[in-house]
């Protein structure tokens, strides 16, 4: 039997820019704002995003490597 | 603490000396490669996003918007997040079809020079703004440093000539842009690593200054709250989300990062560790800026906050800090307008110049080429300080880069639906650039310029240069821009050539070839582009795509032209745009449309697709490429030859084995004429595909030193598709010249084996004449008359005579004869019999029974006369072996509509039905241990069938009738015995 076939790159991609949207252009946003919290706080949000796409482009290199 | 402005000007000229030291470097490959190449310079050069707005104007855009200045950086991350659904397409797609710009790539896409245009007015309008910025900051640093109030004009203006000299030296170097600028590449990614340390080494200066370190400055915040909330109020109230689209946009639609991105990339791979790392080069630089502000604040640099950098590193009294943090403000102004001015100059090159004026034949189209990118990238500089001198010098740098900004938002609703709507048209396309526009135009672009608002009844009450304005600009223009995109295409259809970029924009397969190129050689191709580039110009575009493809100027096979057009199509967008090469290439280089190519002549070209998208396919399809896969492998696995041979005679599939076979690579096979292999390879598959025969079996072939014996089958396979109009063919080719010589030793053998059993008639036969002649010699000894003499010569000559026929017979038959002379020629029926039969004569056994030859004289078959008399030996010996002592052999033949049946038959004791099956099989025999080897009726049915005949068996207890079906030749009238 054929294995379930793997999730497109471009898939794990978009889940990534709504869970950016999410953090930055929602609600959760507008709580964070308004929270008062540390100044490096956004800085910490925009680098989780920048994590998560760090291992999306590491397996998509290795996908993609010969 | 100032500076002079000599000592500013001497740094800036020796900084940008060394920009070109580094660039000069990087293309004499003095560098090494490995250095130059690697993906951390791709990713630094795409910094050139950080201008002066982020160096300097962040902080000041920091002070007054709070968080909202890192939307800029923030709205970026968001596009790099989707690279492998809206970066890597796009890179796909330029890389494939030569595309330089974004003008370049809306061009392509609707196949519409009028888009092309609009796209290069709407990006020059939107980035001269921004080369001012530039060159603004770069004239108010050098103020602030000077400490002099007044602008000096002078600075603004050397530094744009010297920016000028370098954009030229290292910017159209090339005839193409679609050729890589390492060099200038390299100087970009040094200069973002320049802006990086400069901002941060004033950074950890000032928060020592000011706080004594980190610990310090989160005492001064929790001591001074209100600067922690002027931080993160207005990301609640301002243009927040407006600002991340812009910033969304910016991140790949820039002009310069259009260029970093796509045009200068080297690998595509690359483009996915920019994914994160620029994104997290971007994070460093902001990360920076909070610092510095709040650095200023509590030392009360008397700045303004834009300059805060520079203010800083003033007060901490190092000449060194401030100079460095001076380069870095150079850098960051003299990235962007170079890496701006060669990207716009090759969009206004292809889109605006070339239309008008288009290449000349008495020209040299590469000089001309050259000097036109020259002077646009001077007159783009130049613009833009013309610009500088025309803006109001009022507000923060921010706002003239947010009307860059916006005016590159204007491309978002066309790139969507560039990659994701395949519905899209040229005309919905220009009518949401010209609506959108409309309102950048009068509303943010006009009003810095003419000091009022035109658009006042759309709501921009607001002051120019505010965010507010910016934010209903922003969603005004965006919002009629997508509606008139999507009304205007829904309004219009989309020609066939739109129809063919829209699927490949959308990584759809396009349309198959519509017919095979008209001219036949690369030399026509020549000929044909003469007219428009000139000889010398021609020849060179025709060898690069030959050179490229991996083929010769003696190429005429129909698909590897049709590549060689499209690679010439593609190498005349990177250097022209893809309106003016198509328009070449379709009116020089012209199909023949009439004439359409059949499925099977465009499977390589599906497969060469299939390949390059493999990964990108799912669920259905993915398996069934995998199901492809699977099947090709299995023919390309068959240890037998395959070819296919298309309706037009063109060879479209050749497996491995083949190759082997023939000696002829799969390469240099497909795509030709079957008549144009090389022989014996040609003559042999045309005249079999020729011929109504399905299968050829044994035919012997002359390659190189040695005959070898190939079967011939084939088979007509019909195109999928209700449309029949013909069929292709499969040709197998099965070697079997291993079997052939095995067979052969194998009847030699057996021919030994029966010329044993004949030995003792043989020994009876030559013993009887050789007595006569003994006795006939001692006769003569003693003879003296001379007629007795003669009559006895005359016997003794009769005897020896008879002696050497038998010996002939047994010679002719025991010679395997020459297997490369062997083939099939007219053969003497009659003859052949008789042969057998005396050579079946000379065992004992058979003289004592009757035989009949009544095979006409003269009756010819097809067939090798040494295997012919074999075969009538071994069924003749079979035949003597059954028949008791009053037996009857008797041969006879019958015409029986081009072949001959030749029945042997016997009066014998029969084959047991129990037999009849076995008796064809190697090694079975009937007869005693020593008497038979198994091997003769299995000899003769082999041979017969190799002739092309038959051999059937029918017997019976009166006798065994053994008929062979061989095919008559009509050379000559049968004449009855």
């Amino acid at each position: 039997m054929t294995p379930p076939q793997e999730s497109s790159p471009g898939s794990y991609s978009l889940l990534i820019f709504l869970f950016g949207l999410f953090l930055l252009v929602s609600p959760f946003a507008s709580w964070w704002m308004g929270a008062l919290l540390p100044w490096y706080f956004p800085f910490a949000l925009w680098l989780m995003i920048i994590v998560l796409t760090a291992v999306l482009a590491r397996r998509l290199v290795h996908r993609n490597d010969p | 603490m100032t500076l002079e402005l000599g000592t500013l000007f001497s740094a800036a000229v020796l900084y940008l000396l060394l920009l070109f030291l580094i660039a000069h470097a990087t293309e004499r490959r003095w560098i090494s490669t490995r250095l130059t190449r690697h993906p951390a310079v791709y990713v630094l050069s795409l910094g050139v996003y950080a201008t002066t707005w982020s160096y300097y104007g962040s902080v000041g855009f920091a002070q007054t918007q709070g968080l909202n200045y890192l939307t800029i950086y923030l709205g970026v991350t968001l596009a790099f997040v989707l690279a492998p659904v809206l970066l890597m397409p796009i890179l796909r797609l330029t890389n494939t079809y030569q595309l330089t710009s974004v003008a370049d790539l809306f061009a392509f896409r609707f196949n519409s020079q009028r888009a092309g245009v609009l796209v290069t007015l709407l990006m020059l309008a939107g980035v001269l703004p921004y080369v001012a910025l530039q060159i603004r900051a770069v004239a108010e640093s050098t103020a602030v440093l000077a400490g002099d109030s007044s602008t000096p004009l002078g600075v603004a203006f050397w530094f744009t000539a010297l920016v000028t000299v370098f954009t030229i030296m290292f910017g159209a170097r090339h005839v193409s842009p679609r050729e890589k600028h390492e060099g200038l590449v390299t100087a970009i990614a040094f200069e973002s690593l320049m802006k990086l340390l400069a901002l941060a080494l004033v950074a950890v200066v000032a928060v020592w200054m000011a706080f004594g370190g980190l610990g310090g400055m989160h005492d001064w915040l929790r001591q001074h709250p209100e600067h922690l909330e002027a931080l993160y109020r207005p990301a609640l109230e301002g243009p927040w989300s407006s600002l991340l689209v812009l910033a969304f946009a910016a991140g790949f639609l820039l002009p310069r990062q259009f260029q970093m991105l796509f045009t200068e990339n080297l690998q595509p791979r690359h483009l996915y560790t920019a994914s994160w790392a620029f994104p997290l080069f971007l994070l460093t630089l902001a990360l920076l800026i909070p610092p510095i502000l709040w650095a200023g604040t509590a030392m009360g640099a008397d700045t303004p906050a834009d300059y805060h950098v520079l203010g800083l590193s003033l007060l901490s009294g190092s000449p060194a800090l401030a100079i460095l943090a001076y380069l870095g403000g150079i850098s960051a102004a003299s990235a962007m307008i170079v890496v701006t001015t060669l990207a716009m100059s090759s969009m206004m090159l292809n889109h605006l110049v070339l239309p008008l004026a288009g290449p000349r034949p008495d020209r040299d189209l590469y000089g001309s080429l050259r000097w036109l990118r020259r002077v646009i990238m001077a007159a783009v500089i130049a613009a833009g300080f013309g610009f500088y001198l025309l803006l109001e010098p009022t507000g923060g740098l921010v706002g003239w880069g947010l009307i860059s900004f916006l005016a590159m938002a204007q491309l978002l609703p066309g790139i969507l639906g560039l990659l994701f709507w395949q519905r899209a048209t040229a005309a919905g396309f220009i009518a949401g650039l010209l609506a959108g526009g409309t309102v950048w135009l009068f509303t943010v672009l006009l009003p810095p310029v003419t000091g009022t608002s035109a658009m006042a009844w759309l709501g921009f009450t607001a002051g120019h240069g505010t965010l507010a304005m910016d934010q209903s600009a922003t969603f005004w223009s965006l919002s009629l821009n997508s509606l008139f995109f999507v009304v205007g295409s829904l309004m219009t259809r989309p020609d066939r050539q739109e129809r063919e970029a829209a699927a490949a924009c959308r990584e759809l397969t396009p349309l198959l070839p519509a017919g095979n190129v008209t001219q036949r050689s690369p030399e026509q191709f020549v000929e044909q582009l003469n007219s428009t580039m000139g000889p010398a110009a021609a020849r060179a575009e025709v060898e690069k795509a030959l050179r490229e493809l991996g083929l010769g100027w003696e190429e005429t096979r129909p698909d590897r032209l049709h590549a060689l057009r499209t690679q010439i199509q593609r190498n005349l967008s990177g250097m022209m745009g893809p309106v003016l090469a198509r328009m070449i290439v379709d009116e020089q280089l012209q199909l023949d449309r009439e004439n359409r190519t059949a499925l099977a002549q465009n499977v390589r070209l599906i497969e060469d697709r299939l390949e390059t998208s493999q990964t990108r396919l799912r669920g259905l399809a993915a398996e069934l490429d995998r199901l492809r896969r699977y099947h090709r492998q299995i023919i390309e696995n068959l240890p037998l030859g395959v070819c296919a041979v298309a309706q037009g005679g063109r060879l479209v599939r050749w497996n491995p084995a083949m190759a082997a076979l023939t000696g002829i690579p799969g390469t240099d096979a497909i795509g030709r004429q079957l008549q144009e292999l090389s022989p014996p390879w040609g003559p042999l598959l045309t005249a079999f595909i020729d011929s109504e025969d399905n299968h050829l079996p044994k035919q012997p072939v002359e390659t190189g030193s040695r005959p070898r014996w190939y079967s011939l089958h084939k088979a007509k396979v019909a195109p999928p598709g209700r449309v029949r109009t013909g069929h292709d063919t499969i040709l197998l080719v099965e070697d079997l010249t291993e079997l052939q010589l095995l067979e052969h030793e194998l009847t030699h053998s057996a021919r030994l084996a029966s010329i044993g059993r004949l030995a003792a008639g043989v020994a009876h036969e030559i013993g009887n004449p050789v007595t006569g002649v003994s006795c006939l010699a001692q006769e003569l000894r003693e003879e003296t008359d001379p007629a007795i003499v003669r009559d006895h010569a005359d016997d003794i000559l009769q005897l020896a005579h008879r002696i050497n026929s038998i010996v002939q017979s047994l010679v002719r038959y025991a010679h395997g004869g020459d297997p490369e002379q062997r083939g099939s020629r007219p053969v003497d029926l009659h003859e052949a019999v008789a042969e057998a039969l005396r050579l079946t004569m000379l065992s004992r056994r058979a003289r004592q029974l009757r035989f009949e030859n009544r095979v006409p004289v003269g009756q010819t078959v097809l067939g090798d006369q040494q295997q012919l008399v074999q075969v009538f030996v071994n069924l003749i010996t079979n035949a003597v072996d059954a028949c008791g002592d009053d037996g009857l052999i008797a041969v006879t033949s019958r015409d029986q509509n081009g072949w001959l049946e030749v029945h042997v038959q016997d009066n014998g004791c029969g084959i047991s039905s129990e037999f009849m099956d076995c008796v064809l099989d190697p090694f079975f025999t009937t007869k005693p241990p020593g008497k038979g080897t198994g091997l003769g009726l299995p000899l003769a049915y082999n041979m017969i069938r190799n002739m092309g005949g038959d051999l059937q068996l029918h017997s019976d207890p009166r006798g065994t009738r053994v008929t062979l079906t061989l095919r008559a030749c009509r050379q000559q009238q049968p004449e009855e015995a």
